[in-house]
């Protein structure tokens, strides 16, 4: 097993377009999860129960489902039912609709866990129900749930690979495509996972900032 | 005298290291070539043989209406097993994608490969090539409802083709459709979901595996034309076990045009409704 420098050199250019490619939908993912479980957890919470029970469902059966699975569906079903998505796009809407769940119980469990009397005292100085939710509960709730949001938000960038399967040029696609060129199989895969593992850690790395900069003393 | 007493001494200690030594280099020797064993010697001791092959390519290597692996592929395997073991069920089949092919032999995973895998030089440099065990070429199968009639008509942004992840398949297109948009997919079955699908209107795989998706979806219709030139598919393995390469050789040499050829015949007929080439360009063809 000859690992070159040599070799390194030359799969990194190939290597750095799908490294754009995985930022640019790792990005787009989290953010779009994290804005598309907003309503869902609204929807979760509602106490208006065919409401909840409609939300419940969704949630079950996007967690019961593996996502790949679900991009597969999304990216050939589009195309049998007339309108054609790219794989960039039909990996998106997966991973979105998957997160978004996952992200909208967590969402769940950190309003849960803000005591009832925040509420309360919102509604005692004469705030609306509305906006006590938005501007007491929710941003505390949010505040709690900054780990488990990190925590998803890796599970998020790890899944994109996925997507290489749908022909995205990203960079579990083009290392397969190298390996497939150049047979250096375990150089190849060990450079993709440390690249992986790159990306995880300064989004963790900036998640836990934000979990600094967000901390209140009690 | 002291002086002279340590001299000889000196002397008896080199001559019972150089002997020592020599020793030691002759039991190397001797025990390096004991050790070098084939790949071939291993399958005997186990007694199953271990096999790489695609499970979406039809009719190569796919899954049956009941789950089974069968194909052409496997059936050569199963004849290879029976040629070497006695008996065609003791052998265990691995699937793999396109670039996984390469690793499962050359990392020892799998006795040998035979996946739908056609010569080419730059792959001869990675593994060991029996000859060809049946002829092959490249077609295009395309959606009839996409109005495409030749492979010029096809080389138009308009149209999107479906890929395999390997060089060959890339080289090709760029050579006869270079303004075609491309799907790049790790399995048959996913290129031909996309054209099934829509998500393509074209794919570009071995003959027999286009022909058989022809034939099986009338929405499907192959281009006359082929690309490049008749080319054959092979058994592939780790390079530099010359014993068990020799061995597969062998086999398929005497498969395609020797002894052997009946059962190879029996096997042609059963995937591809008709006879083998004949055994010798100056032999007719078995009727």
């Amino acid at each position: 097993m000859s690992s070159d420098i040599a070799l390194i050199g030359r799969i990194a250019p190939v290597l750095a377009e799908g490294l754009y490619m995985t930022l640019e939908l790792s990005v787009l993912a989290i953010v779009l999860s994290a804005l598309w479980a907003i309503p869902v957890v609204l929807t979760l919470i509602s106490p208006r129960r065919p409401l909840a029970l409609v939300a419940r469902a969704y949630i079950e059966v996007v967690r019961n489902t593996p996502v790949l699975v679900q991009m597969y569906f999304i990216f050939f079903g589009s195309s049998i039912l007339g309108y054609r998505l790219t794989g960039f796009v039909a990996g998106l809407i997966a991973l979105t609709l998957q997160n978004g769940a996952y992200i909208a119980e967590i969402y769940r469990a950190g309003i849960q866990s803000v005591s009832q009397r925040q509420t309360e005292s919102g509604l005692a100085i004469g705030l609306t129900p509305r906006e006590a939710f938005w501007v007491i509960v929710f941003p505390q709730a949010l505040r709690k749930v900054v780990p488990s949001l990190a925590n998803q938000g890796v599970v998020i960038i790890k899944d994109t690979s996925l997507v290489a399967t749908l022909s995205v040029a990203e960079l579990t696609f083009e290392a397969r495509l190298l390996v497939d060129r150049t047979a250096a199989v375990y150089e190849i895969f060990l450079t993709l996972a440390l690249l992986y593992m790159v990306i995880t850690g300064v989004f963790s790395g900036l998640m836990r900032l934000v979990e600094r900069r967000l901390r209140i003393v009690q | 005298m002291a002086g002279k007493g340590d001299e000889m001494k000196a002397r008896i200690l080199r001559t019972v290291a150089a002997l020592a030594a020599a020793g030691l280099v002759f039991a190397g020797l001797s025990g390096g070539a004991a050790a070098q064993t084939s790949r071939l010697d291993e399958i005997v001791k186990r007694d199953k043989l271990v096999v790489a092959t695609f499970g979406t390519a039809p009719p190569f290597g796919f899954a049956d209406d009941k789950g089974q692996l069968v194909g052409f592929d496997i059936d050569i395997a199963k004849l290879v097993a029976k040629y070497l073991l006695g008996d065609e069920k003791k052998i265990e089949f691995i699937a793999v994608t396109s670039e996984g092919r390469w690793p499962a032999v050359n990392s020892g995973r799998a006795d040998f490969g035979i996946a739908a895998t056609t010569i080419y030089p730059d792959r001869a440099l990675r593994v060991a090539f029996t000859r060809p065990y049946i002829d092959s070429g490249i077609s295009v199968l395309v959606r009839k409802d996409a109005n495409i009639d030749s492979v010029a008509a096809l080389n138009d942004a308009k149209f999107t083709l479906a890929n395999l992840s390997n060089p060959q398949m890339i080289d090709r297109q760029k050579r006869f459709m270079p303004n075609v948009k491309v799907l790049t997919f790790d399995t048959p079955s996913a290129m031909f979901l996309a054209v099934k699908s829509g998500q393509a209107q074209a794919m570009q795989m071995d003959s027999p595996v286009i022909d058989w998706y022809a034939a099986n979806n009338g929405e499907l219709k192959t281009l006359p034309e082929n690309l490049g030139n008749i080319q054959g598919n092979a058994i592939f393995m780790k390079p530099g076990d010359f014993t068990l390469w020799l061995y597969l050789d062998t086999v398929v040499g005497e498969l395609v045009a020797g002894s052997r050829y009946n059962d190879y015949t029996d096997v042609y007929k059963k995937w591809f409704g008709r006879n083998p080439p004949p055994q010798r360009f100056y032999a007719a063809a078995p009727k």
